[in-house]
This record gives C-alpha cells, structure tokens and sequence, in this order.
C-alpha cells in the first residue's frame, strides 16, 4: 500500500516540478532563444514548474534542438548519460527532428535520435514559444 | 603556485550554443584559455553549391536565427547585382525597416543575456520583455518571429498598409521610452559597472591586428560602420549617427549597444514616415549570368561579407560567407588574460557571440 | 571612393609593374587585381605601410575544377582583393599571419576547406572540422563526394 501511495506522490512532484537542461547541438540559434523565451514575463513557464537548470545532474528533461554535427556528437552522448533516472528527452525544431534545412550535409549526423532515443517531436523552424509549451504539458501528462 | 584547468564546456549555463574552453588558472586568475569551435558546423557553404539560389535564400536564413534577415538581405543583393536588377524604393525601405528592426532586437537580447550572465535577472526579465514589442512588429509583418522569409531575390514579399503603419509607429514610440529607462537603470546601478569596468578591454590597435569588426571596434574608437561607408538599401536616404566610445571595455560595449538601439529606433520611425509608395519586387530570373560579386552590409555585429560567383546555371559555384563572430572569437585569449575566474562570464558575454554564424 | 582605390593601384603599378597581371571591375564598388602567389606577401606588406588598406575582411578560396583560387579582401571605403592561383595538387602559400595577426583563423578554415597549405602558420589546430577529422577529404574541393554517414546509436 505505501509503495503504491509513495509512487503517487514521485509521480505528482516529478510532474509538477520538471527541471529542464538545455542543449544546443548544432542549431543555428533559432530555436534556442524561444526556448530562452519561455522564461521571460510573456510566457513565463515557472508556472508550470519548470526552472532551467545547469548541471545534467540536476535535470529531469533535456530540451535539444539543432541538427547533431560530428562534433558535438559524444558531448551529447555524455550529457544523456550523465542525467539520472527517470529522463526524458525533448527535441525543440525541424533541424533537431530530422537534420531540417541541413539534411545532406556531411558534418550533419541527422536528427538527434540518430545519437540518443528521443520521447518527444516539437517540429517548426523555428518553433514558437507556444507550441513549447503545449508540448512540454503534453509530455507532463504522461509522466 | 599550482596551476590548474578548468573546461567551459560545450554544455554551460552561460554559453546559448555550443563552445569550449579550458582555461588555466592559478590561484583566482586565468593565465591562459584555449578556445575550440566547430560544434555548429553545418558545412553551409558546401551545401549551397547543390541547391538553387532561390532555396539558398531559404538556407541563408539558416546560418543564424538572430540576424537571419542580414544574411539574406545580403545574398540577395549580391544575386541582384549580378542579374542587374534593382529593387524599387519601397522595396528598399521595407527591407531596411527589417534590418533595424533586427537590430534593436539583437541587442536587447545580448543585453539580457549578459545582465543574466553577471547575476542582473531583473535587466533580463525586464529587456526580454520589451523585445517582444519588437517580436510582434516582426510577425505582425511576416508572419515569423525569428525567421520572417521577407526577402526575395528582387525586393520583399511584405507589405504595411496605412492603419498598420500608425500602429506601428506607436508601439515603436513607447519601447524607446523603455529603452531609455533600461539605460538609466544600466547607468545608475553600481554594481553592475563595477563588473563590467576595465573588464575585456581591448585597444585600437589589437582591434586593427585581429580585424575586428561592429560595436567591439566601435567601442574601442574605430570608427567603421557599413551602413555608413557603403551604403545598401534605404541607407543613403536616412540620417543616423555612428557611435564610438573610447574606453573599450565591457561598460562601453554595453552603452554603445543600448545607444545603438535608440538609433535604430529612431531611423524605423523615419522609415514609416518617409515610405515611398510603389511596388515592393521586381520578377527575377532562374538562372543568373556568369560572374562574381562580394557584397558587404553592416549586422549586428559587424560587417559581414558575401562573395559569390556565378557559372550560368541555377545553383553558385561559390558562396563564401564572412561573419562578424568570427574575429571576434580570435581576440577572446586576449580578453581573458589576467581576469578573475568570476569575470570570465563577463567578458564571454560581453562579446556578442554568435557561434552558429562563426561555424557555419 | 573609388578614385582613392585607382590611386593606390596607380601607384603599385608605377613602382613594381610586374606585380599587378590583370584588374578588373566588379558590380557593387570593389576592384580584382590578379597577382602571383608568391608576391601576396609582399603586397601586403606594402598595402599596410603605404595605404590605409590594412583591414582584411576574409581570405576565399574556391576550386574551380583546374586550379583553386584564392581571394584576400581588404577593405578601406571601397574593396580591394588579391586574386591569386595555385595548382591542385599540393597547393601552398606564405602565411601573412606576421603582417596580420587576425588572418590565422581565415588560413586555417582554407585549409580545412581546400587542403592549402600555410607555411609557418604557427596556429594549425582544428577549427570547423570535427576532431576525428584527419584531412581524408576536403570538403569544398570539386573531387569530393559526399562522405557515407557512419550508422549511429
């Protein structure tokens, strides 16, 4: 009985409190200052519980955006290792779903799910703060 | 002392995109910083040589989401002059409208990051706010925030009419009032200045040696300026001021942008009054004739180039792309000589960085 | 603007005529002086002492199928560029990083690019390429094909 009360009550703050890191895997910035944008007063998403964090340690979603260049491949790689359990991946713009605009190139790995498995598609180029957040509120239902 | 590295890696709360540093530090002070880009490189350049020029307007855009309008602007001009086409006044204005319009937004997102960057929230939360009278213009007009897709080769595809045109003008007016409040709160605050003081200085000279373009020459007393010393688009018509500043810091970069703001906000009102009335695009053709042509314009930060060289048929033989950023990036080492590992984020963010565009 | 800029060719051709093999005009205010490859380093030299035609915007380089052709762009009101040629097999050049400190970035991207080689550029380490890059292809030559995408995950 109170494994299944405790579970209750991780579930309710894990959905209420998601924590989000940031990664910029080859994007060409678009995406990443909406992202920037929801922190601001117009669509202030600490409403929602979400604060932007710094360290993968601290984070339970990883927003990514922007194609995976051959560079910035194992970095991305580390950072999805380096957050705990449960993690959740998130990727913001067409370049991040399936290379976008990029596609063909040959530093271009392709979307970020060639790289790490992915739970969430939000495509646009760039994607509007708003669709984010609808997105986000989708992902939170599920947890 | 012992010495020892720190990495500012390519995931860091105070970089927006990815970049690496390791710094050596003894004791508080950085001796020496090592800096590696290449995270962003799409290898847009050997991507252009396969698409044609009007997808390339498409993928331009792309370079950077911040000054997407410049990179197009610019291409198209350089594909305009090589198909001998001139794109009529009204054209020219809307098209110079968008790149001030750009202009006040780049800088008051830079002066948020940065305020967010030395500790300031309230400077980020309160100039974020304002920008996004300047979002709403942008979108109002062509239905993107970030990418608007205004420019075709041969003029713009938006249009204001004259209902939109008083509104406009009324929301420009009351966002420099804004901004003139957010100078006197930068101007005031001690402690912001005693961050940003005789931080990241850089002389006129290292400036000339590094080639160095945009508000960080500016603020160093060079006076260059493409708007002024080449002028594109609707520039030889409006009156503006080039500012410099002579103390080449962090503080004068920081004047000299909120400065540079309320100039360009001052030419967008003198645009919406001075609009010519006509067409705003000329038809142009698919292939463009044989040649080469580079074609310089002012972004936010900086001069950037475009060679481009025509061999006849639908797709360029070569586009180079030349960014601000990318200089810019070469005097950081300097910058970072001497400071206080707590300044470093000050100096990193007082330069602007544009990585996606320095990459390509 | 452009008077200033004929002025200066005026002079270089009247004190070293042999440099200068070919100018020409492009749209948009700018002039092409086509030189040797071996005189680059020379001109600018002389360009910083004896002009104001000290800030250089970028170095180009494209493959044109025969050779590849490098392009220095300076600027001082009005555009000048140094357009030079060199074979495709092992292309090199002098470096001006000692005139001018800011060109070792665009060198280096030239290289990375085109394959050309910088004599005694002190600063070779990777900048765009990826670090498991090792020269195996150039990606702005006309030779090279797309690369295979290794399969990920």
């Amino acid at each position: 009985m109170s494994a299944t009360v405790l579970e209750k009550v991780l579930r309710w703050a894990r959905r209420k409190s998601p924590w989000i890191l940031h990664f910029n895997s080859g994007g060409c910035n678009g995406c990443d200052i909406e992202i920037l944008d929801l922190l601001t007063p117009r669509y202030d998403v600490e409403r929602l519980g979400i604060l932007q964090e710094s360290v993968p340690r601290h984070a339970d979603i990883l927003l990514c955006t922007g194609p995976v260049t051959r560079q910035s491949r194992d970095r991305l790689r580390q950072i999805y290792n380096q957050i705990p359990e449960p993690k959740w991946v998130v990727v913001v713009g067409s370049c991040g779903c399936s290379g976008g605009v990029f596609q063909g190139s040959e530093n271009v790995m392709g979307g970020v799910d060639q790289v790490i498995p992915v739970d969430l598609y939000i495509p646009g180029c760039p994607c509007r703060p708003e669709i984010i957040i609808e997105g986000l509120s989708k992902l939170l239902e599920k947890i | 002392m012992t010495r020892f590295k720190v990495p500012i890696g390519p995931q860091h709360s105070l970089l927006k995109e990815p970049l690496s540093f390791l710094l050596t530090l003894e004791g508080e002070k950085v001796v020496e910083s090592v800096l590696r880009m290449g995270y962003v490189h799409r290898g847009i350049e050997r991507l252009s040589q396969t698409r044609s020029y009007i997808q390339n307007v498409h993928l331009f855009e792309r370079v950077c989401g911040i000054c997407s309008h410049i990179h197009t602007t610019t291409f198209c001009m350089g594909v305009e002059a090589l198909s001998g086409i001139t794109v009529p006044p009204r054209g020219q204005y809307l098209r110079t409208f968008f790149c001030e319009l750009e202009r006040i937004h780049s800088h008051l997102l830079w002066l948020g990051v940065l305020a967010k960057n030395t500790g300031f929230d309230t400077i980020f939360m309160f100039s974020w706010r304002d920008r996004e009278i300047v979002m709403d213009l942008m979108e109002e007009l062509s239905g993107g925030r970030v990418s608007h897709a205004a420019n075709v080769i041969g003029g713009v595809r938006v249009d204001i009419n004259d209902s939109q045109r008083k509104r406009m003008t009324q929301n420009l007016k009351s966002l420099s009032q804004k901004i003139d409040s957010l100078q006197g709160v930068v101007e005031h605050e001690t402690s912001f200045q005693v961050r940003t003081r005789n931080v990241g200085t850089l002389t006129a000279r290292q400036i000339r040696q590094y080639c160095v373009v945009g508000p960080i020459a500016r603020a160093s007393n060079v006076d260059v300026d493409m708007r002024r010393d080449a002028p594109y688009g609707a520039y030889d018509k409006l009156a503006f001021s080039v500012i410099t500043r002579p103390e080449g810091d962090v503080w004068a970069r920081t004047m000299l942008r909120i400065q540079e703001a309320q100039e360009s906000l001052k030419m967008c009102l003198q645009i919406l009054d001075e609009l010519p009335p006509g067409d705003v695009a000329v038809p142009a053709k698919r292939r463009v004739p044989p040649g080469e042509v580079i074609c310089r314009t002012e972004a936010p930060r900086g001069e950037l180039l475009y060679y481009i060289r025509s061999d006849g048929s639908e797709n360029p033989a070569r586009v180079k792309v030349r960014t601000p950023t990318l200089t810019a990036l070469a005097t950081l080492p300097d910058q970072l000589g001497n400071v206080n590992m707590a300044d470093v984020s000050v100096v990193v963010s007082g330069v602007d960085l544009c990585i996606a565009c320095a990459d390509r | 603007m452009m008077k200033e800029v004929r002025a200066v060719i005026e002079k270089m051709k009247a004190l070293y005529p042999n440099w200068i093999q070919d100018i020409r005009e492009l749209p948009l205010q700018d002039i092409v002086i086509r030189v040797a490859a071996a005189d680059v380093h020379e001109i600018t030299d002389w360009l910083l002492k004896n002009s104001n035609y000290y800030h250089l915007s970028t170095i180009t380089g494209l493959d044109n199928g025969e050779q590849i052709e490098i392009y220095y762009h300076f600027w001082d009101g009005n555009g000048l560029s140094l357009h030079t040629m060199l074979p495709r097999e092992l292309p090199s050049m002098n470096t001006i990083t000692d005139l001018i400190p800011g060109a070792s970035f665009y060198e280096r991207e030239v290289f990375e690019m085109l394959g050309v080689k910088f004599e005694d550029l002190d600063d070779s380490r990777r900048l765009l390429m990826a670090d498991d890059w090792d020269g195996q292809y150039f990606p702005l030559r006309s030779d090279t094909k797309d690369s295979p995408k290794e399969e990920q995950k």
